[in-house]
């Protein structure tokens, strides 16, 4: 019953958003950009993405969520922010 | 969803024939026919060798969903991908499902796994993208949207992902060069809106990358280019005080009040790169030069009165309500309520007020000029808004026999205006007889029936009277037609409506509808939150990228909202009093307690059976009729008895708990709230958390002193190590101080905060939990009569009375309550709660409102 009640939800929602979806489906968009194939290149070369790397403690985490009880996308992300430093993640989170 | 080698990527390979119906499967279903869809489906699924056929079982599931039917659409989905793991169509689809499930980790899995088979699939590419940014995980955007560009390097919106991307992620070195390329190579000659987006996005990424200067020069460089001048003009005026140019920014912010002189923002702006905010001479000097120039604007004229006292305030106040007043601005008193902080300007007002009034007493409709010019006489109906504006004057200062002398006053003068009766309604609401002002609004809106905002109001007050099935009566004359106004209301997302029912059913101990209707707004928000997704492709292809920004942190931010604050108040309390007052949960047992007769309980019980009965059939019915039209239910489905059984109302109320203080609520009063629950919880850093953020907002609230105390009892008894240990003792000390006694502590704000009742009552409230035996009830019934005790007001007679039943105050006899209930009448005669209100007899002709008012002036 709780299963069902869950998905009946997801309807409602999807109901008040057919009307939207016909604005934003998702049509293949025209080639417009006027770029130039050099620039676009260069562009393309320097830009590519290269995010630190940063080393999480499987332990930290568990230990922040299930103080704060926060989801985990959260504390990974305050993690990440304070390159990997539970303490500075706790504390933060507890706004100190 | 275009599976581009169809039907055959996978290790099930279809022939010619069942290969043609699965690209008809694929086209019915972009083009919305789903019945035509399972056709074709069956076509091949009839086929023995093909009957577990995964692709298509995927694709039947996938439209089973389009079109509802979920469990069956899950199920279809499950198997088609048992059947065939390694195609990229079933993962896909699967991942499809688990987002309609709201199991985004699950569905982002998926996708990832579909894009091992087909890597630059831009489909699902694009899919995994909105997942990406929709939970907020930018490093993975970044990289879908590389991908998306890297397959897509001439589409304009691969490019404004990209740069999107970068600057979600503070690189805004990257996503400025990208955007300067772009813009180098796209600018048109002449009116483009997109353009002009482009170039406020690119000032937006410039400011918030800490280039302010850069910025100013790139914002002028394009001036000739931005459609939305307000925004380039505000832009402007910002950056030139950021670079500490306030002379140019004054210049700017005075042009934007030429354009536009009512909007306070401006005036607020213009203050501050004067110089002159500490300074309410120099400010009411600039103030009265902008009235002098813009003759009709009331905002200088308005924020002037706010700037002076005395004989000075009581000139302004003179030139401001005359003409409104012989217009009937309906907005006169509200422009006067900031004044309302202050008791000497309440004064002025009185004052200044009473004259009208006895002048047009003295001299008469026919004669009276307000500003003593005899030359002309007042139009007759300044008499009526004089009376209003009297009526609500009196309202707010608690003074309610003068308030309703005034408002029927009006009634009398013109007996057809609707907002008189609503006021007069709004007084006796105020004066805590529900009854009665639910009374006056059906008044009110049986003069104009097609009025919705009176029937609004009508529906609210009758709830406030604890009469909701009468207001849902009401209120269903604006709703959909053989509907239940609860449910139609409930789809509209009425949240006025879904607070204010859910108290109505608190008041009379249906904690299980009144949970419903709590958990209908956090339902209401994960609604809105869902809605973001349409916006992640429409705002890049429309290029209003630095709303879609703000959307973005809106939404982060969303639960922040007052509604949701009150609903998780709601729900949080009565998760409380679940584990407090379990008995209460009984909604029969709360209602017997009155002290009825045997016979009385059997007949109400009765009514109470018949009345769930007739409400059970009737959304049932309603289901049953939308399953008919639909094929699928809407809305919320909750059940009120299933929230009342839960196994673990803390955990329930922590779930609200969390959406309140992650956000940073201003409330001090929600940080006190979550502390609660936190501290019953055992989840000391939380709880330390709570209180600490509520200090810093305001040290001294009684809520928050109240579990304060409360905490500090049980700190001793934790057992914390390492790190949390570390924590928690830093927050101890910010919170607490050097003190460490929760008696002392207790004594030392009962001292300092002796004339404030709100205070006194999280006093006794704090020494009942310290010392349950000691009674404080003497004392409690003398701060009630105490006249040097300020804040003695209905409200906190209310949370007396309401904490005395939940057991917060210790044992309260019957005599002791008697006597509380006769010295709240004494102070509020027409207090219901208390067993006052206006009797009944005197009120029985409703229709004319003379006499009504000579019997309640009489009284």
């Amino acid at each position: 019953m709780a299963d069902d009640d869950e998905k009946q939800q997801v309807d409602k929602h999807n109901w008040g958003s057919e009307e939207l979806s016909k604005v934003s489906d998702t049509r293949e968009d025209t080639d417009d950009t006027k770029l130039s194939a050099d620039a676009l290149g260069n562009l393309f070369n320097s830009s590519a993405p290269a995010r630190p790397k940063i080393n999480i403690k499987k332990e930290d985490l568990q230990l922040v969520m299930k103080e704060l009880e926060l989801p985990e996308g959260t504390v990974r992300a305050k993690l990440i922010e304070t390159n990997g430093d539970v303490r500075a993640t706790l504390r933060s989170l507890c706004g100190l | 969803m275009v599976p581009t080698p169809a039907g055959q990527s996978s290790s099930q390979p279809l022939p010619v024939k069942e290969l043609g119906y699965f690209k008809k499967i694929v086209k019915s279903y972009e083009q919305k026919q789903y019945k035509t869809g399972l056709k074709f489906a069956k076509q091949i699924l009839s086929t023995p060798q093909f009957a577990e056929h995964g692709e298509t079982l995927a694709m039947k599931g996938l439209i089973l969903n389009c079109m509802g039917k979920l469990t069956e659409a899950q199920e279809c989905v499950k198997r088609g991908l048992k059947s065939d793991l390694r195609s990229y169509v079933c993962w896909h689809v699967y991942g499809l499902i688990q987002k309609t499930e709201k199991k985004y980790d699950e569905a982002i899995k998926a996708y990832k796994r579909a894009l091992m088979i087909d890597k630059d699939n831009i489909q699902i590419l694009r899919d995994l993208s909105l997942l990406q940014i929709h939970i907020r995980d930018y490093d993975g955007y970044l990289a879908s949207k590389y991908d998306l560009l890297r397959l897509r390097q001439n589409q304009r919106v691969s490019w404004l992902g990209y740069i999107v991307a970068h600057h979600l992620l503070k690189e805004y070195s990257l996503a400025l060069g990208i955007i300067a390329e772009y813009i180098k190579n796209n600018t048109p000659s002449g009116y483009d809106f997109e353009f002009s987006e482009l170039i406020l996005y690119q000032n937006l990424i410039m400011r918030e990358a800490g280039q302010p200067d850069v910025a100013l020069q790139k914002l002028e460089e394009n001036a000739a280019h931005i459609v939305d001048k307000v925004a380039y003009m505000e832009t402007r005026a910002n950056l030139l005080m950021d670079l500490e140019q306030p002379k140019q920014a004054e210049h700017v912010w005075r042009a934007l009040i030429q354009r536009n002189p009512e909007c306070l923002e401006f005036y607020d702006m213009l203050q501050t790169c004067m110089g002159i905010k500490e300074n309410p001479k120099a400010q009411l000097a600039m103030l009265d030069a902008l009235a002098e120039k813009y003759e009709k604007a009331a905002a200088p004229r308005r924020l002037a009165l706010y700037l002076v006292e005395g004989e000075e305030l009581r000139r302004r106040l003179h030139e401001w309500m005359i003409p409104m007043l012989r217009k009937g601005a309906p907005s006169l008193f509200a422009s006067l309520v900031p004044l309302y902080k202050y008791p000497q300007k309440i004064a002025v007002i009185e004052s200044l007020i009473n004259e009208y009034v006895n002048k047009m007493d003295d001299e008469g409709y026919g004669n009276v000029n307000l500003e003593g010019n005899s030359a002309e006489c007042e139009p007759a109906t300044t008499a009526l808004w004089l009376y209003v504006l009297a009526a609500y004057h009196y309202d707010r200062v608690h003074m309610v026999q003068l308030a309703l002398n005034h408002i029927d006053r009006a009634i009398q003068h013109t007996p057809t205006v609707v907002e008189n009766y609503m006021l007069k309604a709004r007084i006796y609401k105020h004066a805590g007889d529900y009854d009665e002002a639910a009374r006056w609004m059906e008044e009110a809106q049986s003069l104009d029936t097609a009025d919705r905002y009176i029937n609004g109001k009508c529906g609210k007050y009758l709830l406030r009277a604890k009469r909701p099935y009468e207001a849902n009566k009401m209120l269903s004359k604006f709703t959909r037609e053989g509907e239940n106004a609860a449910s139609h209301l409930t789809d509209m997302q009425c949240m006025w409506y879904e607070l204010e029912s859910g108290r109505s059913f608190r008041a009379v101990g249906k904690y299980g509808e009144a949970l419903r209707k709590a958990h209908h707004v956090e339902f209401h928000f994960n609604t809105w939150i869902e809605d973001q997704f349409d916006f992640h492709t429409y705002c890049l292809r429309k290029m209003t990228l630095c709303y879609y920004i703000r959307l973005l942190r809106m939404e982060d931010k969303l639960r922040c909202a007052d509604y949701y604050y009150q609903a998780a108040k709601l729900a949080i309390k009565i998760y409380l009093r679940m584990i407090d007052r379990p008995d209460d949960m009984n909604e029969h047992a709360a209602m017997i307690k009155e002290g009825m007769t045997e016979n009385e309980i059997k007949k109400m019980k009765k009514k109470l059976k018949k009345q769930k009965e007739a409400q059970e059939e009737e959304e049932k019915k309603k289901k049953e009729k939308e399953v008919k039209e639909e094929g699928l239910q809407r809305g919320p489905q909750i059940d009120a008895e299933a929230l009342l059984k839960t196994e673990d109302p803390l955990g329930e109320a922590a779930k609200f708990a969390n959406n309140i203080h992650t956000f940073g609520t201003p409330k001090v009063t929600g940080y006190a709230l979550c502390a609660e629950v936190y501290q019953r919880k055992g989840k000391v850093l939380l709880a330390l958390k709570c209180l600490n953020e509520g200090v810093k907002r305001d040290p001294k609230h009684p809520l928050l002193h109240i579990q304060k105390v409360k905490f500090l009892k049980a700190w001793p008894t934790y057992d914390l190590t390492g790190l949390v240990r570390e924590t928690a003792e830093e927050l101890v000390k910010l919170v607490y101080g050097e003190e460490k006694d929760a008696a002392k502590l207790n004594d030392k704000f009962k001292i300092a905060n002796q004339h404030d009742f709100a205070c006194r009552l999280a006093y006794a409230e704090a020494e009942t939990f310290l010392n349950p035996t000691g009674s404080q009830t003497n004392w409690l019934l003398k701060s009630v009569e105490d006249s040097s005790v300020n804040g003695r007001s209905l409200r906190m007679m209310t949370k007396l009375k309401d904490g005395i039943e939940y057991g917060k105050y210790g044992k309260w006899s019957k005599e002791e309550n008697d006597k509380l209930r006769k010295l709240v009448v004494g102070m509020f005669p027409l207090a219901l709660d208390f067993g006052g209100g206006v009797p009944k007899t005197a009120t029985s002709s409703i229709s004319d409102a003379s006499t009504a008012s000579t019997s309640s002036e009489s009284k």
